[in-house]
């Protein structure tokens, strides 16, 4: 677990040690800024539904920050032929493959931490409710895992970064558009379609204050699965 | 000899292209190995074998105690991997990180225990002559320092095995002989393995030698060891009489490669011994009557061995082109 962590630590350090990882933050920060201004400042909403659409906001400003963080993750450093240290040293796959995400998804929920001033305000100005807050949060944090692990298999399967943000950004956009999917399919794919769907089947409860049990197993789930093809990537080319 | 590396029929294809075809040696405790060939040769897939970072597709490895191949590609790949240390060609840094931070993630990385990676590093930081740059950014170093700090990384876990790859590439000249000196030193108490397409490097710093050609081991033994393959097959004889009298009478199977009239009544033989002793060469021109003033096998440089191996081989050495046959010359 040590070594998992000490790569997930140097990985942290490193969105923050660049411009690029600020560049993130800042556009994270902008965008929900933006939304949280344009929807609701002024409106005369009650404090749930600002909640609600603030956490419907963030779900796709996080999904997109995952993307653009995990590009980086593997990609990178194939990139700049650092990898080889990782895949040399005494470390084993798994470690490698989740260290990398933990320091991923580190980074993506730093970003969300960044723009937690929104509900604070709903806090301080309206009237909060912190079971609706804790849902919404729990529920964006499951749905980061699910797209930094997209995206972390994306980048250890890419020759580039370029090529893992195009892949993953497909990838993720899939998750949510299952819905559509299901609805132009029949039973019984029409079902499974659905309870792929990233959104409307898994996170629309939980900006609304309901935390569902099947999503809980979902998203790790989901999540296992790709980190388990990040390290049959990685096992594949010491093969190739 | 305990050998510490030993690999027996290696090999390595990548798709259509074999990278390594059969290869098997040994090498023993603080022997400095240079791995010798032409680009392509195969070096770095064979370090990178050895590192870990690549499992062989056919035949075996074995790193001390632990072997990887024909069918045993278990657990011991990660053993191996915290016996070896490695610098890739291109040093695989970190550039946001100061040194004293890299080298402390590497450490940790390859098991060194946290209240032992100050000493630690400081004494590898010592070693290779860093130790007043550890605190400086790793991307601002000249690429001598970065260098440096890719062999500290690979040293710091005290490995058994030290694998460079092409050490001296892109290194100034002042840099390439501290770099030298540097890779000398790191024999005797670790098996280092060095490849280069520099002959200089290889003359210098190693105590064994592999040349690999086109995937193929073609030989391994020490400098000694390769120039006596070599010198047996060439002679340098001195006689009384003239150069082209001489000639007439050599045994079928020497070859003449230089003769000279020196003047005096002496002449000079270069002769390439193809099946034919250096007695027989000796009792032939003894008795034709010409006295033998000297008779000596040619001392050959690490060049000419490694030519004429390569050449050896279906005179793939010409075929490879000028620029690369041309960085071989370096002796």
């Amino acid at each position: 677990m040590s070594t998992v962590l000490l790569i997930a630590r140097r990985e942290l350090r490193a969105s923050f040690a660049g411009l690029y990882g600020w560049a993130i933050l800042a556009l994270v920060l902008m965008l929900d800024g933006l939304f949280f201004n344009a929807w609701t400042l002024g409106s005369q909403r009650p404090s749930s539904e600002v909640l609600s659409l603030f956490f419907y906001t963030n779900f796709g400003v996080t999904m997109a920050a995952a993307v653009f963080v995990t590009m980086r993750s593997f990609a990178a450093e194939r990139e700049q032929r650092t990898l080889v240290l990782l895949l040399t040293s005494p470390a084993g796959d798994w470690q490698v493959v989740l260290g990398k995400y933990l320091g991923a998804l580190g980074f993506v929920l730093c970003t969300v931490a960044a723009a937690a001033y929104i509900p604070v305000m709903v806090w301080l100005k309206g009237n909060l409710e912190w079971g609706q807050a804790a849902a919404g949060y729990l529920g964006i944090a499951l749905a980061a895992a699910v797209c930094t692990a997209i995206g972390t298999f994306c980048s250890a399967a890419s020759p580039n970064q370029l090529a893992a943000g195009v892949a993953a950004g497909f990838l993720v956009t899939l998750q949510v558009l299952f819905w559509l999917l299901s609805g132009i399919s029949d039973p019984p794919l029409d079902g499974v379609f659905a309870a792929m769907d990233l959104y409307r089947e898994h996170f629309e409860p939980f900006q609304d204050g309901a935390v569902h049990l099947k999503t809980l197993v979902y998203a790790p789930t989901v999540s296992f699965l790709f980190l388990l093809l990040s390290v049959r990537v990685l096992q594949a080319r010491r093969w190739r | 000899m305990t050998a510490i590396v030993r690999t027996d029929r290696l090999s390595k294809s990548f798709g259509a292209v074999t990278a390594l075809a059969g290869v098997g040696f040994e090498c023993g405790a603080g022997e400095v190995v240079g791995v010798l060939g032409l680009n392509g040769a195969g070096k770095s897939t064979l370090l990178r074998i050895l590192a870990g970072e690549l499992l062989p597709s056919g035949g075996s490895v074995q790193v001390g105690p632990f072997r990887l191949g024909d069918g045993e590609q278990g657990d011991d790949s990660r053993a191996m991997r915290s016996r070896v240390g490695y610098l890739p060609e291109e040093p695989p840094l970190y550039r946001e990180m100061r040194v004293r931070e890299y080298l402390g993630f590497v450490g940790a990385l390859n098991g060194v225990a946290r209240h032992e990676l100050p000493d630690r590093i400081a004494v590898v930081a010592e070693r290779v002559h860093i130790d007043g740059h550890l605190d400086r950014v790793i991307g601002e170093l000249s690429m001598g320092y970065r260098k440096r700090v890719g062999i500290a990384q690979a040293l710091l876990h005290a490995p058994d095995v030290v694998l460079l790859d092409e050490p001296v590439s892109s290194l100034d000249p002042a840099e390439i002989v501290g770099m030298r000196e540097l890779v000398r030193s790191l024999g005797g108490r670790r098996t280092v393995f060095t490849s280069s397409h520099h002959l200089r490097e290889v003359h210098e710093t190693c105590d064994s030698i592999l040349v690999l050609h086109e995937g193929e081991l073609l030989a391994h033994g020490t400098q000694e060891e390769l120039g006596v393959l070599a010198d047996r097959q060439r002679l340098e004889v001195d006689v009384r009489g003239k150069a082209v009298d001489a000639v007439g009478r050599l045994p079928g199977g020497a070859e003449v490669v230089h003769s000279a009239d020196l003047g005096g009544g002496v002449s000079t033989l270069t002769l390439e011994l193809l099946d034919v002793e250096s007695e027989e060469v000796a009792g032939a021109l003894v008795g034709a009557g010409f006295g033998i003033r000297r008779l000596a096998p040619v001392r050959s440089d690490l060049e000419r061995v490694f030519l004429d191996l390569v050449r050896g081989d279906g005179g793939a050495a010409q075929a490879s082109g000028p620029g690369q046959t041309g960085e071989t010359g370096g002796s």
